[in-house]
């Protein structure tokens, strides 16, 4: 037993029931022998203990660990990280896929301050596009991910080959997705090629703006605004101003659910539009629209 | 990247979203905010540079109407129910301010009533001082005389903690855990009455030693710790005067701003290279600790609030401050306040990284200087690695030292080091080391392991 867990066991005892360690060492105080009250002298012991292992100790080691592969493409500006953070809080599986996907684009990644929120949301749900994220974090931010064992799943689905996107991809032509065939069924337009034609875009607006697909509308348009090209971002204002002007046209009980799938798809849109931005340096050309109360 | 006080958005001045989000009492308040400000639930939002204004329409059709005003400390106002300072659509509104989405205007009628009920407040004459010098006494006899009164009211409750600590160690630690806090808050209590309230913390935090193991070796070292503050208390008028000041500021006697402020200052300027939040019973404190340029002197910047009250941001990471420091009386103390303050001109100055070694040396040091001691700031160079349980910093000779004090796991520090040795600032301690910020070539960042981790 060691001089310190001697005094220890004298204290946690108690010194009406067990002596103060005797015979201590110069550096310890061999004057305290001479101190009348033992629990005194066990607390001066506890006090110098205290500064001398605050003072001193052993300096200990530990085997490196394993360094993770350079980094390839450049990292994302600090506007398109300020996007990146507001999709985070709170998490938006949709919009963040987004970020991914321009990232990888515009041949740029995510700073690595970012690998691990990116990494817990990828941890959680599958509808975060892995083979997007694998290429935002690139090489080094896959080997980050393989330290945490709790990621081991992810790290695995990371390393997987890129498959090509055949099922994303669209499986109807332009032509073959009419205007009828879009207003009999809204969902053609995930199937068509983009960008689409300004009678497509201004069909789909109106669908949205019509209020018939009530609350499937906000799902929806925000799906149609990840697809929406840019330059039809004024054909949304005129759609906005037509609904102003033709507000009983809006089906009964349609312009709450309307307006608010609108405001899904200028929101999404409107981020598309910063993060062009953001990743190539670009001037914001276009005045924001703004929904109006109707 | 350096995190500014302040970004330019459309010619207007606001605060970097970062700023914003550390005014949040909590992280509930943070996602809430954050969803909050960017619906367009938000009526007459405007801003006149010194305030923001804008009412939220609610779920019930309720319409709360908030003010903030800019002015430092910022102050919130909002009709919501909310008992959180500032509530979410202050917080709201203060993010969407940072992203440049306030566009300028006039005050609305709620908000000018309530800015200019401030403003009057705040011009309201202070106390009559007579044309007193700054540390200058009102009355010295009077003074002296509480002074002594004090004194000895505090030796009196010294005494009385010092027959408690021996009653312990007599009938031994062993049962200790078992009776937990009640047993040291009791103490603690009295210590308070005696107005010794640097020793009634003390005693507060020993209970937290019992949930760990090993605890009778760390609670008896606490005890001797206190003891020891005990002891030389009662020899006050014999230590060197430095030293003397430092058991008075550990036993808690308080000292004045104006006395602080009445000593030499260090004109220096200052960075601050990290800062902490902590909840300590009853008191939120924040420490933000700065590094001087041409001094090499490490300083603290201290202030308190009640549990979800505003703490002070006037100086956050990230900040560079030309300013004269006082430092409050003692030996090996970091504790210090701002004096007068110019306009920083310089880059700041990053601090040195510091080996292992050196660090511990350091910290000897100023354990012979205040041997009560319990943390000081530290840059060093290491590699974060994850061990079973704990984590380690691994600096290049194979040295390392425990990586403490974090709520989560450091995942984000591995992240930015790639298994590569970064510089790292944070608090040092005898456990190990607590990391703040990271320290690049020419900036720093506040680090975090939370899941949002600020931009690169």
């Amino acid at each position: 037993m060691s001089m310190w867990e001697d005094v220890v066991t004298t204290g946690l005892i108690g010194t009406d029931r067990r002596p103060t360690p005797s015979g201590l060492p110069a550096s310890w105080g061999a004057e305290l022998d001479q101190v009348v009250d033992p629990a005194h002298a066990v607390l001066t012991l506890a006090a110098r203990h205290r500064a001398a292992t605050r003072a001193g100790g052993f300096l200990a080691s530990c085997p490196p660990c394993v360094v993770a592969p350079p980094e390839q493409a450049p990292v994302a500006s600090r506007a398109a990280h300020e996007i990146l953070a507001r999709l985070l809080t709170p998490v938006e599986v949709d919009l963040l896929n987004l970020w991914l996907i321009a990232a990888v684009r515009y041949g740029q990644r995510a700073s690595a301050g970012y690998w691990t929120p990116l990494a817990i949301v990828a941890a959680r749900t599958t509808e975060l596009d892995r083979r997007a994220l694998a290429q935002a974090i690139g090489e080094r931010g896959i080997w980050f991910v393989e330290q945490n064992p709790q990621w081991a799943r992810l790290a695995s689905a990371l390393r997987l080959p890129a498959q090509p996107r055949d099922s994303a991809e669209p499986a109807v032509s332009d032509a073959e997705v009419t205007e009828e065939a879009l207003r009999a069924d809204p969902e053609l337009i995930m199937q068509a090629a983009t960008p689409w034609s300004d009678q497509l875009t201004w069909t789909v607006l109106e669908i949205i703006g019509s209020g018939r697909l009530q609350q499937h509308g906000i799902r929806y348009a925000a799906r149609v605004g990840a697809r929406l090209p840019l330059q039809h971002y004024e054909l949304l204002r005129s759609a906005v101003q037509r609904i102003t002007a033709q507000l009983d046209s809006v089906m009964p009980g349609g312009l709450r659910s309307a307006r608010e799938a609108l405001l899904a798809l200028e929101r999404t849109v409107w981020l598309h539009v910063e993060m062009r931005t953001a990743f190539t340096g670009e001037p914001i050309m276009v005045e924001r629209l703004e929904i109006p109360q109707w | 990247m350096l995190s500014a006080t302040a970004t330019t958005v459309f010619a207007m001045e606001v605060w970097p979203r970062e700023r914003v989000l550390t005014l949040a009492p909590d992280r509930a308040s943070v996602v809430a905010a954050s969803a909050l400000a960017r619906t367009r639930t938000w009526l007459a939002v405007g801003t006149d540079s010194k305030a923001l204004w804008g009412s939220c329409l609610g779920g019930r059709g309720q319409q709360y109407r908030t003010v903030v005003d800019l002015t430092s400390p910022p102050a919130y106002a909002c009709s919501c129910p909310s008992r959180k300072v500032p509530c979410k659509h202050a917080l709201a509104l203060l993010l969407q301010w940072s992203d440049g989405s306030v566009p300028i205007g006039e005050p609305p009628p709620f908000a000018t009533s309530w800015l200019d009920a401030r403003a009057s407040r705040k011009s309201q004459p202070e106390q009559p001082t007579t044309g007193r010098q700054l540390g200058e006494l009102v009355d010295p006899a009077a003074a002296e005389k509480r002074a002594a009164a004090r004194a000895e009211r505090v030796a009196r409750g010294l005494d009385e903690l010092d027959q408690w600590l021996c009653d312990q160690i007599r009938g031994g630690i062993a049962g200790l855990n078992r009776a937990g806090y009640a047993h040291f808050d009791t103490i603690a209590a009295r210590m308070v009455d005696a107005q010794a309230p640097g020793v009634a913390g003390m005693l507060r935090s020993i209970p937290a030693e019992f949930a760990t193991v090993g605890w009778p070796s760390r609670v008896l070292e606490q005890l001797g710790s206190v003891h020891l503050l005990v002891q030389a208390h009662r020899q006050l008028d014999e230590l060197p005067s430095a030293l003397a000041a430092t058991v008075r500021a550990r036993v808690g006697y308080p000292v004045s701003k104006s006395d602080v402020l009445a000593l030499p200052g260090v004109a220096d300027h200052w960075f601050a290279v990290g800062m902490v939040d902590t909840a300590e019973y009853r008191l939120d404190t924040r420490r933000v600790w700065l590094y001087g340029a041409a001094s090499g002197r490490w300083a603290l910047l201290m202030s308190f609030a009640p549990p979800g009250g505003p703490l002070d941001d006037t100086v956050m990471a990230g900040h560079l401050l030309h300013a004269r420091l006082h430092f409050y009386p003692g030996s090996g103390q970091f504790r210090a306040l701002v004096g007068d303050q110019s306009t920083a001109t310089a880059a700041p100055t990053m601090p040195p990284a510091e080996s292992i070694a050196e660090l511990r040396a350091r910290f000897a040091q100023l354990v012979g200087l205040d041997p009560w001691a319990t943390r000081m700031p530290a840059v060093i160079k290491a590699v974060p690695v994850r061990g079973t349980g704990t984590w380690r910093m691994r600096a290049a000779g194979g040295e390392c030292c425990e990586v403490i004090d974090l709520a989560e796991e450091p995942w984000p520090l591995l992240a930015r080091s790639g298994g590569e040795p970064i510089e790292v600032f944070g608090e040092w301690s005898h456990r190990g080391f607590r990391p703040l910020s990271l320290i690049g070539a020419d900036a720093t960042e506040p680090f975090t392991t939370a899941v949002v981790v600020q931009a690169a």
